[in-house]
């Protein structure tokens, strides 16, 4: 074919570099899209697709025509210098020509095609529609995801008090009963003798078991006190919690940096208890004199769902990210912490905080990690759901 | 490095740019499911119709294979998939490169995003009628390649192939995510790399996540369009390695 015949073949021919330049046309394209000879050469490719086609063109059809050297029967829409869209259906393919790399396509018009086209996706999208609107359908689906997002809540609750036992029945045996046991064998030795420190012996195993009791109270206390969920100021919380720390410790033992911090849904009373016992801690395992805690708040998208397994529905949690510059712990302990009276260390109180924390936490529906090198900083993570439900539904 | 592929194809598309770099990084590619050789059979519809569920793929592989100190190479919705990682856990990255990042496509108060919802939705048309039977050619290519036989093993694989109803699905979550209010929260330095003339994330959106992005720096190439890793190569590589300080 002579090129002036193919100027004039039943179909259009352009072609274009890398950069979307086009290179030549023939002159049906012209034609087609009413432009006249030599208004085609030098534009940007994109300017003869509307803008749906352009953006199939650079996310689908130009990495594929540049990976796999050519594509066929791809349906576009052209678009004419009158704004008239045009469907076609092109064929490219990828040349070296003088040394550049050059994509050659061919198109033919189809409206006819594409009104049989768009019935075909029209049906299509009709049963599937039906499929989807199905109302019946629909609400069985609904009360299903109900169901999943109770489910999951169960599971969890149940994992949890499961663990509760495990660890409330190693309190009573062990907690309980160590000092127990002292009491007993120092009132024994109290018949005997009448010694003053095994006097002061007897006060302080009494005085542990009260500890422990007390403990257990509070504990009990939020596992069955219902939770008063309102919007909470962390900024409001952190300062109260610091002000009743401050009157068991000397201020000068903690500094505070925290700046901005969010509002949430949460139990105001439990939420401050939770940050004086984590603040408590920072206190309490000071590498240096003073102990430096920084406290940041993000909010990020979580999956809900924990326990059911293949289930999932993002929403906003609070990342409450608390962090000081203390003695740290070994990891390898950082799924532990969290038990109750679970201590690693040797110094005064129960090893209640951080299992008091988990169950605030718990309570909100949210979850809490430990992160930490020793002698550098531990970094306690708390994630709490930045809405409860409107009603408690437990 | 860890590298992303964007919407409409898989990582083949990283083929021209990773050689660059596999003499001095560890280089992970993968295909998000639905997408390449991905198993469809693990997609969830719930998990992947919005960004979250991708940016967890990106977490899970970076934990099954314990990465840290990632160099994340995102293109596209990537880039946007990659700094939702980024901010979730933020200790496991060490630079992000965005390749024609966009966090809002559609045009909304005061925000130029590019396109209206309409033009979206006439992208899914024409994706759906892109993949009515006769014309699938995005399902695996079964094709001879008749002037390149040396090609022709790796053409019958699965080529920038995408399930339709999954390639819809992620059409949607990309063309209809709104991460502008995340931008802030990175604290990973970034580099954007946008192209001098792109439909899908033209300049103004690069100056915004510029501005946005806390430690980023913002390069505006000569390539044109959305793909200048294929398009642009060279270029791409350079700018890459004079931003990683190991290779500047």
């Amino acid at each position: 074919m002579t090129g002036q015949l193919f100027d004039k073949a039943p179909c259009g021919y352009f072609a274009f570099f890398d950069d979307g330049t086009m290179f030549e046309s023939n002159l049906t394209l012209g034609t087609i899209l009413k432009y006249d000879t030599g208004q085609l050469k030098g534009r940007n490719i994109e300017t003869i697709f509307t803008l749906p086609t352009r953006i199939f063109f650079q996310t689908h059809l130009f990495p594929l025509v540049r990976m796999h050297g050519h594509a066929e029967e791809i349906f576009l829409s052209l678009l004419t210098s009158d704004g008239v869209h045009l469907p076609v259906l092109l064929n490219a393919k990828r040349i070296e020509f003088d040394q550049r790399m050059l994509t050659c396509c061919v198109f033919i018009v189809v409206p006819n095609r594409k009104k049989f086209e768009e019935e075909l996706v029209l049906a299509r999208n009709g049963a599937e529609r039906a499929l989807r609107e199905n109302t019946e359908l629909l609400k069985v689906k609904l009360d299903l995801q109900e169901h999943s997002e109770k489910l999951d809540q169960q599971m969890q609750q149940i994992r949890r008090q499961n663990n509760e036992l495990k660890q409330f029945s190693h309190v009573v045996t062990h907690n309980l009963k160590e000092p127990l046991r002292k009491i007993l064998l120092f009132t024994r030795k109290l018949e005997t003798e009448n010694n003053s420190n095994t006097v002061e012996r007897l006060m302080r195993s009494a005085n542990q078991m009260k500890a422990v009791v007390n403990g257990l109270q509070q504990y009990v206390w939020l596992n069955e006190k219902s939770n008063q969920f309102q919007k909470v100021d962390l900024n409001v919380i952190i300062g109260r919690a610091q002000n009743v720390l401050n009157e068991e410790i000397d201020a000068d033992l903690l500094s505070l940096h925290y700046k901005d911090l969010l509002f949430l849904d949460g139990d105001e009373e439990q939420l401050q208890l939770l940050i004086y016992h984590l603040l408590s801690n920072s206190v309490k395992f000071r590498k240096n004199q003073k102990v430096n805690v920084t406290i940041q708040s993000t909010i990020l998208k979580q999956n809900k769902f924990r326990s059911v397994e293949g289930k999932y529905k993002y929403e906003d949690y609070v990342r409450l990210e608390i962090m000081d510059d203390g003695i740290g712990f070994d990891e390898v302990y950082k799924e532990h912490i969290f038990e109750l009276f679970r201590k690693l260390d040797l110094t005064p109180g129960q090893g209640l905080g951080l299992s008091l924390c988990k169950k605030i936490v718990d309570n909100h529906n949210g979850f809490i990690e430990a992160h930490s090198v020793a002698n550098a900083f531990t970094k306690i993570t708390v994630w709490l759901p930045l809405h409860q439900p409107a009603k408690e539904d437990q | 490095m860890l590298f992303a592929h964007g919407f409409g194809c898989d990582q083949n598309m990283w083929r021209y740019i990773t050689p660059a770099f596999e003499k001095d990084y560890r280089l992970i590619l993968f295909d998000y499911v639905g997408a390449g050789k991905s198993d469809i059979t693990s997609y969830n519809p719930e998990r992947y119709s919005t960004l979250q569920g991708y940016a967890q793929d990106v977490l899970d592989i970076c934990e099954t294979l314990n990465l840290k100190d990632i160099i994340f190479v995102g293109h596209s919705v990537s880039s946007m998939i990659g700094l939702l990682a980024a901010i979730e856990k933020p200790q496991l990255f060490k630079s992000m490169i965005m390749v024609g990042p966009s966090p809002c496509y559609i045009n909304e108060d005061g925000y130029s995003g590019g396109f209206e919802k309409s033009d979206i939705e006439g992208l899914l048309e024409t994706m759906d009628k892109n993949y009515i039977g006769w014309a699938n050619f995005l399902a695996p290519q079964i094709m001879k390649n008749d002037d390149r036989p040396e090609l022709g093993q790796e053409l019958t694989e699965s080529f920038c192939s995408t399930d339709p109803k999954i390639a819809n699905q992620f059409a949607r979550a990309t063309f209809f995510s709104d991460n502008r209010n995340d931008l802030s929260k990175l604290q990973t330095p970034a580099l954007i790399l946008q192209c001098s003339d792109d439909l899908i994330a033209p300049l103004a959106v690069g100056d915004y996540l510029h501005e946005k992005l806390p430690q980023s720096t913002l390069n505006v190439m000569k390539a044109k369009g959305h793909c200048p890793h294929m398009s642009e190569p060279e270029e791409t590589i350079k700018l890459i390695q004079e931003y990683l300080p190991e290779t500047a």
